[in-house]
């Protein structure tokens, strides 16, 4: 049981959170203009709001164009505001709640995707951490605690992705040997996955590689190094392919795959380069600047 | 990135910043809660606690010699021509994917259709305005996995836009 406690909050240096709260929330921003950007035109069409259980709960009613723009305000500049490392709480808390109403109104209307879980989970953890400088080396389990949170729920967009495949077709090799890419390419294939349709066996192939790589996901949480770099390789070049086959890109998740990085290290290591240049060109003050 | 340098070399001295047992406690509980729901989402097959639903997208499994559905709607519009209304958050705002997940809901009560072409006269005033609406459904045959003959279109539901 320690073990199990300990591992959810391993230490992890501050910088982490700062880099991820960046990255994070100016996604965010790219979120509400590009991908989830129905919001304010489902305003439009009110009649076909079809709540789910927690905009029912918190009676939130069906969304007005206005009430979109609001929100999308709220996230924009708080996103700005956090994502500088201002208002790490109070800010966070706040794009958290408008981005989880945003979110709602998007998937009100019946059809919820599956790409924003890592995403949202990642608005809710990021706030608990509190201030967190780019330079701050310091671990935290705070921060591992927010951290570990995020990663779970990327490898849980797989896994659960897998045992819905199991349970909706009866066994995971039933749906690996099924038509579901043909049945997916048809619908909304590009030009450069139609030629797949011709060649039934290759489809196949590529679904048994997906439901087993699934499946395996949960064994990134416990890489380092080299092995953990070609996975998250692995996975990002997955859905690169689904993009281009597709255009499904899963950006949501793809951002939060951040959280498996060591980005804690981006500014020792630039710091580290600069130095090493100033000193090429024969500018090297006698100190170099201490690393913070 | 920076995998392979040795970082973590400027670490502080003062050790980890550690969370008090009430802080570990609270936030153990909320994975436990958080994973609690995601399964039961999972179990009992639903959409309803998102963000911890079914993670359902791509979970069929069409046989080789299924059928693929797909829906759309066409419009009648002003201008006497037959279109495609698109089902996109920069068309009419309602997604395709939204259409069929309350397919059921339209094809009993048509005059939702009337909620899409409102939509379409509130983002694009200045196009041609819908004057009636399709709603129909392409079916087509796969044998050994491959599309085979030609397509089947059968129409669910007809709005006479008001």
């Amino acid at each position: 049981m320690r073990r199990v406690i300990d591992w959810w909050i391993t230490p992890i240096p501050l910088a982490r959170i700062a880099f991820l709260r960046l990255a994070v929330y100016l996604f965010l921003i790219f979120d509400v203009m590009r991908l989830s950007n129905d919001v304010i035109p489902h305003g439009y069409a009110p009649e076909l709001y079809d709540p789910t259980f927690l905009a029912r709960f918190f009676q939130l009613p069906a969304p007005t164009p206005e009430a979109g723009h609001v929100l999308r305000a709220i996230i924009i500049v708080g996103a700005i505001v956090v994502g500088s490392g201002r208002l790490p709480r109070l800010g966070g808390w706040t794009v958290a709640a408008a981005f989880q109403i945003w979110l709602l109104y998007s998937i009100g209307f019946g059809y919820v995707y599956h790409d924003h879980m890592a995403l949202a989970i990642a608005c809710w953890v990021l706030p608990t951490v509190g201030h967190a400088g780019f330079r701050d080396q310091r671990p935290s389990e705070g921060a591992g605690w927010a951290v570990r949170c995020i990663q779970v729920a990327v490898v849980l967009t797989y896994v659960g992705s897998a045992f819905m495949k199991w349970i909706r077709s009866g066994s995971p090799i039933t749906w690996a040997n099924s038509s579901v890419f043909t049945w997916a390419i048809m619908r909304r294939g590009t030009d450069l996955a139609r030629w797949t349709l011709e060649q039934p066996a290759v489809l196949r192939a590529a679904q048994w590689v997906l439901i087993l790589a699934e499946f395996a996901s949960p064994v990134v949480l416990f890489l380092k190094g080299r092995l953990l770099a070609i996975s998250i390789v692995f996975f990002l070049s997955f859905h690169l392919m689904t993009f281009l086959a597709l255009g499904i890109h899963f950006l949501p998740t793809v951002i939060c795959w951040l959280a498996f990085m060591p980005l804690e290290r981006l500014v020792p290591w630039a710091e580290r380069r600069f130095a090493v240049r100033l000193r090429r060109e024969g500018r090297q003050s006698a100190d170099p600047e201490p690393i913070a | 990135m920076t995998a392979g340098i040795g970082g973590g070399e400027a670490t502080d001295a003062r050790g980890p910043v550690r969370l008090s047992a009430p802080s570990v406690a609270w936030r153990l509980i909320a994975v436990v809660a958080c994973l609690v729901v995601l399964t039961v989402a999972q179990l009992i097959d639903t959409d309803d606690y998102f963000p911890l639903s079914r993670l359902s997208q791509y979970a069929l499994a069409p046989g080789r010699d299924g059928v693929v559905k797909s829906t759309y709607i066409l419009a009648d519009n002003a201008d006497g021509d037959q279109v495609r209304v698109p089902l996109n958050a920069t068309g009419v705002g309602i997604g395709r994917a939204e259409v069929e997940g309350q397919l059921a809901r339209i094809i009993d009560d048509p005059s939702l259709l009337q909620a899409i072409a409102n939509a379409w006269a509130e983002l694009h005033p200045d196009q041609p305005q819908y004057e009636r609406l399709y709603l129909k459904r392409d079916i087509y045959q796969l044998v050994d996995g491959k599309p085979a003959g030609d397509r089947e279109t059968i129409e669910l539901a007809v709005w006479e836009v008001e």
